[in-house]
């Protein structure tokens, strides 16, 4: 871009992983039992995985005689702030079950890293 | 400890990340489940006849009306279960009469409007528990300081003894998928190699509710602490474990499995399965007051 600027940026995109989905649940004393009627495995795909990252590196200016040489250096980790599934799972809530009352399933979608991530890094080296 | 540690970091950490989302499943055919796990215990037993439903439906299951059910045991004895409300069926034995004794085989018998339902299973021996050890602690790392139990009962020699240990805590069975306690031999899965032997420390220390995170929970004094040994077919074991492992998948973060369906012992001639399992026990128990 500039003399002492350069900029960067990275996408990925990466198809869901093939997993295995519940169809129906029943119950056997008193814990829910998640079931899967078809008896097929993988029957879907989770969401897509994306990720934009972008970067900016800062130059120090250049004087002559200077032993070392160093830059700054800006990026951000998942700019699109996107909760990327890693799996997505179900379960039962872990409350204690009470006789003769509903006990709710849910399904869960895990991300392990669920936020962007700004940080700023120093270089430098010697001439 | 160690143990517990990591997994209170990885609960913390992890669950951070962990949002219940909105997905649409596939619907399944509606299908029979049998819930039949009966005792010998002197009190009346129950199967309960209900309607498979979907999977994000939080709703009662519905009961199966009409239904003929029995217990035939190999020595003779038939044992008719009455119809009573939302799809249980109840028989009640006289007093000091049960269903039979350990080592006997039993065929469970339904007809549902026409189509056969049948299942198998034996009633295995059972160790008597020993007692039940009180313990105060405290300055434990992750548990608050107070009483914690553990059950005494040592496992019979020879190989394959299957088992469901279950606490209530004043007459209510601990059932959180944190607390389902289930042994092969004195361990927890067949190729512990650990038979004959009083069970191991996990295990008895599940005789302690948890809370939500799965953590153990301090008993208070004049609380009533009850343990029974229920003994399973191996049938019924590996049919709880693979269950096991789905209702604990919430806890094991980035580890957590994809489905798989119990396989359980229920046979019938419609076109559509039948789902769940027949499992006869013979309990051992023992009741204490804590101090």
């Amino acid at each position: 871009m500039t003399k002492r600027w350069t900029f960067s940026s990275t996408f990925s995109a990466i198809s869901g992983t093939p997993t295995t989905f519940p169809t129906t649940r029943y119950e056997q004393q008193g814990y829910i039992v998640p079931h899967n009627a078809f008896n097929t495995r993988n029957n879907v795909r989770i969401p897509m995985y994306y990720r934009w990252d972008i970067g900016a590196t800062l130059k120090n200016k250049e004087k002559p005689g200077k032993k070392w040489s160093g830059e700054w250096v800006f990026s951000v980790y998942n700019v699109l702030n996107r909760r990327n599934p890693f799996s997505i799972f179900f379960r039962q809530a872990n409350e204690r079950a009470i006789a003769g009352e509903p006990v709710n399933t849910e399904a869960l979608r895990l991300s392990v890293i669920g936020n962007f991530i700004p940080s700023v890094s120093y270089n430098f080296k010697f001439n | 400890m160690k143990k517990l540690l990591l997994y209170t970091f990885l609960i913390g950490f992890l669950s951070s990340c962990e949002d219940p989302i909105d997905v649409t499943l596939e619907s399944g055919p509606t299908q029979f489940v049998v819930d039949a796990w009966i005792t010998n215990e002197s009190k009346p037993q129950t199967i309960k006849l209900t309607y498979s439903q979907d999977y994000l439906d939080s709703a009662i299951a519905s009961g199966v009306a009409g239904a003929s059910v029995e217990i035939q045991s190999d020595n003779g004895n038939i044992f008719l279960f009455s119809e009573n409300a939302d799809g249980n069926y109840i028989w009640t034995p006289g007093p000091g009469e049960s269903i039979g004794d350990i080592g006997d085989n039993y065929t469970l018998n339904i007809d549902i409007n026409g189509e056969k339902i049948t299942a198998q299973s034996s009633m295995n021996r059972v160790p008597v528990i020993d007692s039940i050890f009180q313990e105060f602690r405290d300055d434990e790392v992750f548990l608050d300081d107070g009483i914690y139990c553990q059950f005494f009962s040592r496992d019979f020699i020879g190989k394959g003894d299957t088992y469901w240990i279950k606490t209530f805590k004043n007459d209510t069975f601990l059932n959180r998928p944190f607390e389902l306690n289930i042994a092969y031999d004195a361990a927890f899965d067949s190729g512990s190699e650990v038979d004959g032997l009083i069970f191991i420390t996990p295990i008895r220390e599940f005789a302690n509710p948890t809370d939500d995170d799965g953590i153990p929970e301090p008993w208070m004094p004049g609380e009533k602490i009850r343990v029974e040994i229920h003994s399973m077919t191996n049938a019924s074991f590996d049919y709880m474990e693979t269950l096991r492992d789905q209702l604990l998948n919430g806890s094991n973060g980035i580890f957590a499995e994809p489905l798989a369906n119990p396989n359980g012992n229920i046979e019938t001639t419609g076109d559509i399965d039948v789902l769940g399992q027949f499992n006869v026990a013979a309990v051992s128990s023992i009741e204490e007051i804590i101090r």
